[in-house]
């Protein structure tokens, strides 16, 4: 059943978080942190929609979670990509840069 | 699916105070101070609990999602298998139907207590007779008194006797059946008044003022419940009466009266051994038992007997608990039906478990695939689960029609033999029985299998360890047990409704003597309307030859008695003159008073001699008719010419044969026609005034009932009318308690038989899914689809004859309890038997060929492929 991410964001938002996952497992903060610091800060992640996001992946079975300890010894909920999750990135990774490309072309004519 | 909130709460909150500890935690390595570096932390993240929300509310629909999610899922894979779905529905939701409206009958007619006052108190008194056989015979005035008197084991008794009254309401004046009572009636029934009050001493004086009592529904029937009728006078066999009281319907003996009135015994009356015609009652001395009265009662008949051997030497009395008297044959029948129709249910649920595990043992790949996918136990037990809900829920809309229509139609129908049937309704009780079953039902069918299967889809063929065989050998042996006693109580059942077809077919193929077809009737007492004799002979010649002149009426006539309408018959003794009477022989026949036209109304046969004619009149010479088996009985030669000498409601008389026509049936259709004596109505005595009326028409006879009626009244405004019907109805009315009784079993055995073909079609078609593997590999290895077809027919057919040798074997035992409603047809009677064995081996043979077509048109490749 489809969820409801037609909002541009949103779907930019979960495909960041897919591609984060993609290196390694981590938690809703860790995420956050890793985004803005591989965009150079451009990005930056409303961190109240981070979380609802983190939950609607999980119930697409994109990722999966469980409880761990964080560096500094706390404990924290760590996410990870499933296999459908991975194949997902793939296919949106696609989508994103065919729409970027478009966007491009069109911003192009002068 | 988490189904503990709070904890998901929890987790959600300690996730959100991680983050937003190592938020501050940043700000603090940025150089903040610690509240600073706090707020900050809360200030970017922008507010926990609006998030906590929006995640709570994620969940929360998700919820909902997977519900209409299960129900689509459901309604898609049910779509896809309507026969299941189909057989599903109907067998449940026949047996829940029939079950709850069983129930309901059990509730309204059996718990429901009785209006008496400490009911088993009460016995009804009968006179039995050693020497005929008669078991409940009514009771002579004579005799009771000599009870009442002598035995000291009763409180009171009370004595009622059958009676017509008249009554007017508005311009009609009706014909209502009414009891005239002693004065200790009711208070030994323990009957109170729901209104008004009782007979007291003072009603029966000798010159008192007429009063009634009317029973619940007379009054509101007739009166609208009216409270201001109480104590106002009504007018009852044309003269005014008070209307003293209400008491509540009850119905202790043979007749439901509406109307009661003071009984007076008369002195010739009261010492009457011989007449049996009055039903008795008493109640119990508190402490006393009923084998302590049973032998007071027996003590005091024979010393009666011994006092006068005449007329007691053969009688005796009995004493029948009220409750037996008022409810012995239905409860009978409605624990019989109550335990039948819970027996069905049971079978149908396991059917439908059968069926359920049959069509998932076929659905276990896509269970497995959908388990590896993720999908938890409980989420596919849930699925599952959902779907058999549907059906369960469809199931029960069908129950509750079933059991409304069952309960409707055997309160309409059942024979006034059988009390109380027609005072049940449905209501909230059916609707409630019809869900709690069907809830029952629903936990036994489907949740159970679910878990079955959900463990199955999970352990044999996720794990990819053990391949599915067939079942094991406690299973199969089970389910094909199961089979059988269905195959078996469906044999039982449908022979039964075979022989009672068979009986009512050779009853109804008796030669009636007349022809009921196209005849209407109307059933009247004239003392009233014509008290003298001579008016009232010309008022039925008058009123008869009105009736001719009706449009479509081609003959008419009246009778003092009609038969299939034993309240009539009278019967007297006679003697052939000129014929020596043997010592001690008493000869009697049926004594009827006719008119001219009647023998021709009924299509009776003239077989000597002639009819009576309008010439056959007071004036003339006395003249009668008797029938083929008077002749035979009492007269060697022709009887024309000869007289006899009897009363005919008058004192005795001489009487010339002047012709004999054919036999009737008299009271129903087994008996055999016995001696009757014919007279013209114009000769008989003073007492010829209860008259039916006869016309026949070449068209439909029910409009001439209603056109017969407005005629008299016409005639005779105040003139009552007791039974208005068509001759057939009448003939009909005879045969109800078979036909019921026939109803009842035939409906038991279809549904029977369609659960135990329900039952056949889905053991097989499990069998046949637990054990696809093995025939794709034996078709692979050169097994024609003829031959496996054959496997599964004959796993069926064996099933099958096993069912039918068992039915045949317990039916010989069971057909010896429906002997009391057999005619001239055996327990093995071969045209019936073997009609319902063909008739079950057929069903049994097409509940077997559906799964064993489908297993044989298997493609041994696809199978093998996905092992």
């Amino acid at each position: 059943m489809a969820e409801s991410s037609t909002d541009i964001l949103q779907g930019t938002l979960d495909l960041l978080i897919l591609k984060t996952l993609s290196f390694t497992d981590n938690h809703g903060w860790g995420i956050a942190q890793r985004i803005q610091q591989v965009s150079r800060d451009v990005l930056q992640i409303n961190q109240g929609s981070l979380y609802p996001a983190l939950y609607r992946l999980e119930r697409q079975r994109w990722i999966s979670s469980y409880w761990g300890s964080s560096e500094n010894n706390r404990r924290a909920k760590f996410y990870s990509l499933t296999a459908r999750g991975r194949k997902t990135l793939g296919s949106e990774t696609e989508r994103w840069r065919r729409f970027a490309q478009a966007v491009d072309l069109v911003l192009a004519v002068e | 699916m988490n189904w503990r909130p709070d904890l998901h709460d929890r987790e959600v909150e300690e996730e959100l105070r991680f983050h937003l500890e190592m938020e501050a935690e940043k700000n603090r390595a940025a150089g903040m101070s610690e509240d600073d570096a706090r707020r900050a932390a809360r200030r970017s993240f922008g507010g926990v609990r609006r998030v906590q929300e929006e995640i709570r509310d994620l969940r929360r629909t998700r919820a909902v999602e997977l519900l209409l999610r299960d129900l689509a899922y459901g309604w898609r894979s049910l779509r896809r298998a309507p026969a299941y779905a189909l057989t599903t529905i109907v067998t449940l939701g026949l047996a829940v139907g029939v079950f709850a409206a069983m129930l309901t009958f059990i509730e309204g007619a059996l718990l429901r207590p009785l209006p008496h006052r400490e009911p088993e108190r009460v016995v009804t008194l009968w006179e039995t007779n050693l020497a005929s056989g008669e078991t409940q015979l009514a009771v002579s005035p004579a005799n009771f008194l000599d009870w009442q008197q002598r035995t000291t084991v009763f409180e009171s008794f009370g004595l009622v006797s059958d009676h017509g009254l008249d009554i007017r309401r508005g311009d009609r004046v009706e014909s209502i059946p009414a009891g005239r009572i002693s004065l200790d009636y009711f208070r030994t029934l323990g009957i109170a008044p729901v209104a008004g009050r009782l007979f007291e001493p003072r009603d029966f004086d000798r010159g008192a003022e007429p009063g009634v009592i009317l029973t619940r529904r007379f009054w509101v029937e007739a009166f609208g419940g009216d409270r201001a009728l109480i104590g106002r006078t009504i007018e009852v066999d044309g003269k005014p009466a008070r209307v003293l009281g209400v008491v509540p319907d009850h119905a202790d003996h043979a007749a439901v009266y509406g109307v009661y009135a003071p009984l007076q015994l008369y002195p010739g009356e009261k010492t009457s051994r011989s007449g049996h015609w009055m039903y008795a009652a008493a109640r119990l001395r508190p402490g006393v038992t009923h084998t302590q009265a049973r032998g007071d009662l027996t003590r005091v008949a024979e010393m009666i007997a011994r006092e006068n051997p005449q007329t007691n030497e053969a009688l005796r009395v009995r004493a029948i608990p009220l409750r037996e008297t008022v409810l012995g044959r239905t409860q009978r029948l409605l624990l019989a039906l109550g335990l039948g129709s819970l027996f069905l249910l049971v079978l149908a649920c396991a059917n439908v478990a059968a069926l359920a595990l049959a069509r998932g043992a076929a659905r276990r790949r896509e269970l497995a695939i959908r388990v590896s996918l993720g999908a938890s136990l409980g989420r596919i037990v849930r699925q599952l689960a959902t779907e058999s809900a549907m059906l369960n829920a469809a199931a029960a809309v069908l129950a509750w029609i079933v059991a409304a229509g069952v309960v409707v139609w055997m309160s309409s129908n059942a024979p006034a033999g059988l009390r109380r049937l027609d005072d049940v309704n449905t209501g909230a009780f059916t609707l409630g029985a019809t869900l709690v079953i069907a809830l029952f039902s629903t936990l036994l069918s489907g949740v159970l299998p679910a878990f079955r299967l959900a463990r199955l889809g999970l352990s044999r063929d996720l794990e990819g360890t053990r391949r599915a065989a067939g079942l094991s050998r406690g299973e199969a042996r089970l389910q094909g047990g199961l089979v059988v006693a269905q195959i078996a109580l469906a044999l039982l059942l449908l022979t039964g409704a075979g022989l009672l077809t068979r009986s009512i077919q050779k009853l109804t193929a008796n030669d009636l003597g007349f022809d009921p077809h196209g005849v209407a009737t109307i059933q009247m007492y004239l003392y009233d309307t014509h008290p003298d004799r001579n008016e009232r002979v010309s008022f039925v010649r008058t009123s008869l030859d009105a009736m001719r002149a009706m449009p479509g009426v081609v003959a008419a006539g009246a009778s003092s008695s009609l038969p299939f309408n034993p309240a009539t018959e009278a019967r007297d003794e006679f003697e052939i003159l000129g014929r020596p009477r043997r010592a001690g022989e008493s000869l009697t026949m049926f004594t009827t008073a006719i008119t001219p036209g009647y023998l021709e109304t009924m299509s009776m046969r003239v077989v000597e001699g002639r009819g009576f004619t309008e010439k056959d009149d007071a004036s003339s010479p006395l003249v009668a008719i008797v029938n083929e088996a008077a002749a035979r009985r009492f007269w060697n030669a022709s009887p024309l010419g000869t007289k006899v000498r009897t009363g005919i409601m008058g004192p005795p008389r001489e009487w010339t044969v002047v012709g004999v026509v054919g036999d009737t049936r008299k009271s129903d259709y087994a008996q055999e026609p016995r001696p009757e004596i014919f007279v013209p109505v114009a000769q008989g005595g003073s007492r010829v005034g209860g008259l039916n009326y006869v016309a026949r028409t070449t068209t439909s006879a029910r409009p001439l009932v209603d056109a017969m009626q407005r005629k008299i009244w016409e005639l005779t405004p105040s003139q009552a009318i007791s039974e208005a019907d068509t001759m057939s109805k009448l003939v009909a009315r005879s045969l109800q308690t078979q036909r019921f009784a026939l109803l009842m079993i035939s409906g038991f055995g279809v549904v029977a038989l369609l659960l135990s073909s329900t039952g056949l079609f889905g053991m097989l078609s499990y069998v046949a899914a637990r054990r696809r593997t093995e025939v794709g590999v034996r078709m692979a290895l050169g097994a024609t689809p003829k031959t496996i077809r054959a496997l599964f027919l004959r796993r069926g057919m064996t099933l099958a004859a096993l069912g039918v040798a068992a039915g045949l074997v317990v039916s010989a035992w069971f057909t010896r309890m429906l002997a009391t409603f057999l005619y001239d047809t055996s327990s093995f009677d071969l045209v019936a038997l073997g009609g319902v064995t063909a008739t079950t081996v057929l069903v049994a043979l097409l509940a077997s060929w559906l799964p064993a077509r489908k297993i044989a048109a298997l493609d041994p490749n696809s199978v093998l492929r996905a092992e």
